[in-house]
């Protein structure tokens, strides 16, 4: 909201230079947005305080910060003649639901010129090239009082006559400034003789507008459903000084004051009489009543603030006090104030008149609750560190990508502005993989990067939030250009081994299951899946993952010296045989064997053809002849194994 | 076997050791407390007669101290040789052994978190999928609401009012719907709104949001709370300023600025001129938002906070592209 200072003097007399009153006005909740200039302020305007549009709305609140007086913008004018036949001008309200009041009035004999000086340069300094008078009067007081109006030439009307009413599917407007719209059912104009002269609450047309050869005019201050000025004019993406105020709920008593005023200034500058014509103003809104109490404000800012003080922070603003006594002030809630809803937002107008800096701090004395921090977030945490102890790098990735059809779990945005970020991703390796391209263009070789994240699905039919899903995952990726597709599988096995070996996790198998391979942990019965391994790539499911883990992890502590003893040998299998299955049948085969690990696998024609060897080391304690000759007996029996050794 | 004979087989033990384990082996071959040469023969002392235990005590004393002083000597000789081993130069460094990094918005995270769990804090972050009924009308922001414009939302089904949560806040009012007070919880989450990503903004981003709700909170304690949220992460020199802000969910609401570091207040370029940069939204929460949550508060009061967190990581790793952080732009070296 621009706020030319010389239009602001124009309601309290203030001494204060343009920088310190931007200081006051931002302790009152409007920040300064740019440089100031020494002319105009602008500051920073939040969406609830409607009359902060208006000069007078800072004004008012400028005075009761400032302990002075806030002089109200006179609307004193002769009286009006009634109106008669010949003066009327029809109005007919065909949309009621879409218009809560729609105030005429109609002025004769009137002088269209240039405007004053005074008039021009306000305006001009606000950013609302100056016109002619009458147009210049309607913005003016849109700017003071926050009310937009609006003026038609009665003698470029052909039917004497307003009819508000819904506009047709296709019905077409030029706006003044020469824009081509096409309209629909949801919106609504003002028209005359079936014609649309504006389009109602958004912008007007040339039809009827006022130009210098005009003497008659019909003066219109209108009240509409916000809701539907906000939904039309962000769809027809139209911003402009009308819509700024439109789309705020301005209470319906506004239209009142502002075409008062409106006349005065018409009246005094343009000259010619005016018509009392139509108010349609059918269902008439009361002012709010509320109470506030001391002890509120005490229990809200626990501070104790004097009666007087307060009743004179609540009358500079501009409530009317009902009633008062020893424990409430009744008021009443004045029309331009439309943010206000409850007791606290009257608590909230004392303590900000009375500046926040003046509040004290005292920290909290209760004692802290029971913690409620769940499980998983202290488990996603430990991960994170587990990772990076294993040589990982942290990355975070935008889940949003673009929608892929053939997934049917994965969840579309219906309203994303960009195509690139139209769905959900339903797996992490799909947003992360790009990330080893910015490594491998900073030629760095060796690189494991995992994020911690949510993916998200959904049920084939979408039914409430339920049937949508965010599972939090840990997806790694492990890339080394220097290394074959094996070493890199090696590589990633080792930094998984070591995230169980972390957990404490002993018991898992990985198991092709047609074209995945899938994690699963053992514990005591249960078998679960917690994950998928790809050779450079590996995702685990942190809700099963954390039911499996066991940490601080107890069984790698050792208070005895183990004799352990170490027993290699070599196996001869099939060129296709999966070495995982051998690898659980000889881990478990004996409680034992302490360790396992596969030390080697060779693929050499000269050995056997169609065969690989296996190395394999088994750590055991105590005694281990017996077991593993019952054992490599199995093996031979299960796998069509050849021992080596 | 005589002493001299014994010296003799212990000097060619000592001579072909060349490393301390080698060492220790012979300590323990002479003087282990089970099975030890020396060990033993003084150990046999016990069953002489006194006359040959005058003769043989200080022979075999003299030499189990001459066996100790050869044994200490020959530790120090090794010691030595390994410092003046050419191969082992400690004045030049390798690279390192692999370590990971934090993302620096979780590095961030975590840091607030450490403030926060001190003071009794939990931490929850919700989730990101979301009804219109948390993530607005709880809030007390009613359809058509000025300011649901600030945030332009991402709808998975209009029709069924399921959004991505544009704010925090939702899981303030998951929170006080769900748990009865008090309440005291910090959640640092991922957010969206359907905006054309830039430097600054992206169409996903992160909140860290704070909510207190107990009998007795007042707009002070709120004030203490966020004072020494900014001294633990600015430290203790930060000036802060309080100042009237409104924000539906709350109310009053409370906006908070830090003095710009750079001008000292005077105004800059990089405050734009205004002597502050806005750090942070808070207030009381709102007497409906309560109410909406199933809390009495007519009996209970709270306050919340929100911070972005994208810009103080952004502020703090000197990153100038808030799509380097989560678009793949940023890695590390």
């Amino acid at each position: 909201m621009k706020v030319p200072l010389i239009w602001l003097k124009d309601y309290i007399k203030i001494n204060k230079n343009p920088r310190e009153i931007a200081e006051s006005f931002t302790y009152l909740g409007l920040m300064l947005d740019k440089i100031i200039d020494d002319k105009v302020l602008d500051l920073e305007h939040r969406m609830d305080r409607s009359d902060w549009l208006s000069i007078t709305g800072c004004a008012r609140d400028l005075a009761a910060f400032e302990g002075k007086e806030f002089i109200n913008p006179s609307i004193e004018h002769p009286d009006g003649k009634p109106m008669n036949e010949e003066s009327r001008i029809d109005v007919k309200i065909q949309c009621p639901e879409l218009v809560n009041r729609f105030n005429t009035r109609v002025f004769k004999g009137i002088k269209v010129s240039d405007s004053p000086q005074w008039l021009k340069e306000r305006l001009e300094l606000y950013g609302i090239p100056s016109i002619n008078n009458i147009v210049d009067i309607t913005n003016f007081v849109m700017v003071e009082m926050g009310q937009p109006m609006h003026a038609q030439d009665i003698d470029k009307m052909q039917k004497k006559e307003i009819v508000i009413r819904r506009a047709k599917e296709g019905e077409e407007i030029t706006t003044l400034l020469g824009q081509k719209l096409s309209l629909n059912n949801n919106q609504f104009v003002l028209t005359q003789n079936n014609v649309p002269t504006v389009l109602g609450g958004i912008v007007g047309t040339h039809l009827t507008s006022v130009d210098l050869n005009t003497k008659n005019i019909v003066l219109d201050a209108g009240n509409y459903d916000q809701v539907s000025i906000r939904k039309n004019s962000r769809e027809l993406k139209i911003q402009n000084e009308t819509v700024l105020r439109y789309d705020k709920y301005l209470h319906p008593h506004l239209a009142e004051t502002a075409m008062e005023r409106a006349t005065k200034l018409i009246l005094e500058i343009a000259g010619g009489e005016y018509f009392n014509n139509i108010d349609y103003y059918p269902k008439i809104i009361p002012l709010k009543k509320l109470s506030l109490r001391y002890s509120r404000i005490k229990m809200v800012s626990g501070i104790e603030i004097g009666q007087s003080r307060v009743e004179m922070i609540l009358r500079t603003l501009g409530y009317k006090i009902l009633n008062t006594t020893d424990k409430d002030i009744s008021l009443e809630v004045p029309y331009f104030r439309t943010d206000v809803e409850v007791e606290d937002d009257l608590v909230a107008d004392i303590l900000r008149i009375g500046n926040y800096s003046n509040i004290p701090s005292t920290p909290i004395h209760n004692a802290p609750p029971k913690e409620i921090t769940p499980p998983i977030y202290k488990f996603q945490e430990k991960l994170r560190d587990i990772l990076l102890n294993l040589g990982m790098n942290e990355h975070i990735t935008n889940p949003l990508l673009p929608k892929n059809n053939n997934d049917i779990k994965q969840i579309a945005l219906e309203n994303s502005f960009s195509s690139d970020r139209s769905a959900l991703r339903t797996n992490i390796k799909d947003t992360l993989e790009s990330v080893i391209d910015v490594y491998r263009k900073n030629k760095v070789k060796d690189i494991g990067i995992f994020e911690v994240g949510n993916i998200y699905t959904k049920e084939k039919e979408i039914k409430n939030i339920d049937s949508l899903k965010e599972t939090s995952v840990l997806t790694a990726i492990y890339d080394n250009t220097e290394l074959n597709e094996y070493e890199i599988s090696n590589k990633l096995k080792s930094i998984l081994s070591g995230i169980f070996s972390s957990l404490d996790i002993k018991d898992y198998v990985y198991v092709r299951e047609g074209k995945n391979t899938v994690i699963y942990v053992n514990n005591n019965m249960d078998k679960e899946r917690v994950g998928e391994i790809e050779y450079n790539s590996f995702s685990l499911h942190l809700e099963k993952l954390m039911d499996m883990a066991n940490y601080p992890r107890v069984s790698h502590i050792c208070t005895r010296i183990i004799s352990k003893r170490t027993e290699d040998i070599s196996l001869i299998v099939k060129l296709r045989q999966e070495i995982g299955p051998i690898y659980q049948l000889i881990k478990n085969y004996d409680k034992n064997i302490l360790e396992v690990e596969v030390r080697e696998v060779t693929i050499d024609e000269n050995i056997k053809k169609d065969a690989k060897l296996i190395l394999i080391k088994i750590y055991y304690e105590g005694e281990f002849k017996e077991v593993k000759e019952r054992m490599l007996a199995e093996l031979k029996d299960k796998f069509n194994i050849e021992v080596r050794s | 076997m005589n002493t001299d004979d014994l010296l003799q087989k212990f000097n060619s033990d000592i001579s072909s050791a060349v490393n301390k384990k080698a060492v220790d082996e012979i300590y323990l071959k002479y003087f282990s407390k089970s099975n030890g040469i020396i060990t033993n023969l003084i150990k046999e002392l016990s069953s002489l007669n006194i006359e040959d235990k005058k003769k043989l005590g200080p022979l075999y004393n003299n030499l189990s101290k001459e066996i100790k002083d050869r044994i200490d000597k020959k530790r120090e000789e090794i010691e030595n040789n390994i410092k003046n081993n050419p191969m082992v130069d400690l004045t030049y460094p390798l690279p390192a052994k692999k370590i990971g990094n934090l993302h620096p918005t979780t590095e961030t995270i975590r840091k607030m978190n450490d403030f926060f769990r001190y003071y009794g804090f939990s931490i929850i972050e919700g989730q990101e999928i979301e009804t219109e009924e948390y993530n607005f009308r709880k809030l007390n922001l009613p359809e058509g609401h000025p300011a649901t414009d600030l945030q332009d939302t991402l709808y998975i089904s209009q029709k069924n009012g399921i959004l991505l949560r544009t704010h925090t806040s939702s899981v303030e009012s998951r929170l006080l719907t769900q748990y009865k007070p008090p309440i005291r919880a910090v959640t640092p989450g991922r957010c969206y709104r359907n905006e054309t990503t830039n430097s600054t903004n992206g169409a996903f981003f992160y909140q860290y949001q704070g909510v207190v709700v107990d009998k007795g909170i007042n707009i002070q304690n709120l004030k203490s709370t966020l004072e020494n949220f900014h001294k633990f992460l600015f430290g203790n020199d930060v000036i802060l300023r309080f100042r009237y802000k409104y924000y539906p969910e709350v109310s009053p609401g409370m906006g908070t600025d830090i003095q710009c570091s750079f001008c000292k207040g005077k105004g800059c370029s990089i405050c734009k001129y205004r002597g502050w940069v806005e750090v942070l939204g808070s207030g009381m929460i709102h007497y409906n938002t309560l109410k909406s949550c199933g809390i009495d508060p007519e009996i209970y009061t709270g306050f919340a906070f929100g911070i972005g967190v994208d810009r103080l990581v952004m502020q703090k790793y000197g990153i100038k592209d808030i799509r380097d952080l989560y678009e793949g732009g940023m890695i590390y070296l």
